[in-house]
């Protein structure tokens, strides 16, 4: 997979395009994952209704 | 400036008593191993790497004098040139978990992301203890499906 590809690639639960994943920084990881929804999963943070802003 | 007050999130990442039905379950600072060796930041990676593996351990965690961790040494890390300083060889900044996270979530993440291993530590960063994915789901397992978040926040970093 090409760099441009890997950069590319979403957020697995939020669709959100993100740099890496933010749990392992594998850029080759099946499920990245970005902060925010890193931060829901282990209830962190509650989901927000308008979730990247607004 | 900004005063951060600590809060009852803050209570339960340095891993002071709790109570109630929710504190029964097995959380990520139960399970982490706090025997976890330790090396600081100016080691040379070859003394380091033997001293864990008299530990029997294959990973090492990075902290400074006030446990603050700088980074973590797996075992790919650990086979490096011996000679590198640790600072030089370490993964930096590596992703942490408070202790009151629950250990269901956390083990299936760590599957999914296939992470050996993860330090746990308090929330300004002071070393808990290490926890192994192998532990993480083997408790996961035994609770059969229980001791989800329980409305008791996680916590990354």
């Amino acid at each position: 997979m090409t760099e441009e590809a890997l950069a590319a690639r979403p957020c697995s639960r939020c669709d959100r395009p993100i740099d890496g994943c933010e749990l392992c920084e594998d850029p080759g990881c099946r499920v990245p994952i970005c902060y925010r929804c890193l931060q829901v999963a282990l209830g962190q943070a509650v989901p927000q209704p308008h979730t990247h802003g607004g | 400036m900004y005063h951060y007050a600590a809060g009852k999130l803050d209570w339960l990442a340095a891993g002071l008593a709790t109570e109630g039905s929710n504190a029964l379950r097995p959380r990520a600072g139960d399970v982490a191993r706090r025997d976890v060796p330790t090396a600081a930041l100016g080691e040379r990676l070859g003394e380091v790497a033997e001293r864990v593996r008299a530990a029997g351990w294959d990973a090492c965690v990075v902290v400074n004098p006030q446990r603050v961790v700088f980074g973590l040494l797996r075992a790919k890390e650990l086979a490096a040139d011996p000679g590198l300083r640790v600072e030089e060889a370490m993964r930096p900044g590596p992703s942490t978990f408070r202790p009151y996270v629950s250990i269901v979530e956390l083990a299936r993440l760590m599957t999914d992301h296939g992470l050996e291993s993860s330090p746990v530590t308090t929330s300004d960063g002071r070393l808990v203890g290490l926890l192994r994915r192998r532990d993480a789901t083997r408790v996961a397992e035994e609770l059969g499906g229980e001791g989800g978040n329980g409305g008791e926040g996680g916590g990354g970093g």
